[in-house]
């Protein structure tokens, strides 16, 4: 039960730039500091724009940062972003998607699987995550 | 981060012969029509289950499958981890690899915090307790 190396890659890029403390960064640099390939920040990033998780423009002139305080963004919103559907099983929405749904046992587990861990991803921001980061490195990159 | 086919249907299993409530042994092809899953798929998750303990057949002519345990020592976390191997969110780290700083305080500040939030949703769940809504007084084979 994995997260997806997209999920993973956009937890790294978003908790670069909740490190760097609000100035912006170019795809290069982030590269640089992540080891992800700029082509794949790019490819990450329109989501994460497009949901509100980062501002930013490409370019030489461009460059990224969180297009909001990052107190209030969540480690769930993006991956939720990156990966879309961050569901344990396709039938935790009920949308009706199995003919057993309704009167499925094993749904209920995977229901309470699901709440339990979109409450803890959804209850560490990138400020707790910048914070744990700063902790581990004495502000220093290493 | 999904649970796959292999973990989903082998609990539907455990709780498809849990519920036939001991009797006869409950051939793959019921339990196939029953749960909507095709039966070859359906053999190997069993399989893995009599290899580890958690169901036994019996051969012959109404032969089938029954349950080996009470429901209530089948921890849900124990099946899943049979079935689907590690259940951490994201590989170990590959030992002698550099890993960036942001992966490894992600792997400490979140990953590691979530892996044992989810063994613990799946390993305080018994199979009696998604057939009964609890454990208790429910500790004879298959009721």
């Amino acid at each position: 039960m994995k997260i997806s190396t997209r999920g993973q890659y956009a937890l790294e890029a978003a908790l670069c730039l909740a490190a760097n403390r609000g100035s912006r960064l170019s795809t290069r640099e982030i590269s640089e500091r992540t080891g992800i390939s700029a082509g794949y920040l790019e490819q990450l990033f329109i989501p994460l724009k497009r949901d509100g998780v980062l501002d930013g423009a490409r370019g030489p002139r461009g460059g990224y940062l969180l297009a909001r305080d990052p107190e209030k963004i969540s480690a769930g919103d993006v991956l939720r972003s990156a990966e879309q559907n961050v569901a344990v099983v396709p039938c935790v929405k009920g949308e009706g998607l199995c003919a057993k749904e309704g009167d499925c046992i094993a749904q209920r587990t995977w229901v309470e699987l699901d709440r339990a861990i979109a409450a803890r991803i959804d209850s560490v921001s990138l400020a707790d995550l910048a914070r744990a980061f700063d902790a581990r490195y004495n502000g220093a990159v290493p | 981060m999904k649970i796959s086919t292999r973990g989903r249907y082998g609990l539907r299993l455990l709780i498809d012969v849990a519920q036939n409530r001991g009797d006869s042994p409950v051939t793959l092809r019921e339990i196939a029509e029953r749960q909507n899953i095709s039966e070859p798929y359906l053999e190997q998750v069993a399989i893995a289950l009599r290899r580890a303990g958690y169901i036994r057949s019996v051969k012959g002519a109404g032969g089938g499958y029954l349950c080996a345990l009470p429901a209530a020592d089948v921890r849900v976390g124990d099946v899943l981890r049979l079935l689907e191997g590690d259940m951490s969110v994201v590989d170990a780290p590959i030992p002698g690899a550099d890993e960036s700083p942001y992966r490894a305080t992600l792997r400490e500040a979140l990953y590691e915090p979530l892996d044992r939030t989810i063994a613990e949703v799946l390993d305080r769940k018994t199979l009696a307790d998604l057939l009964y809504g609890s454990s208790a007084g429910y500790g004879d084979y298959c009721i």
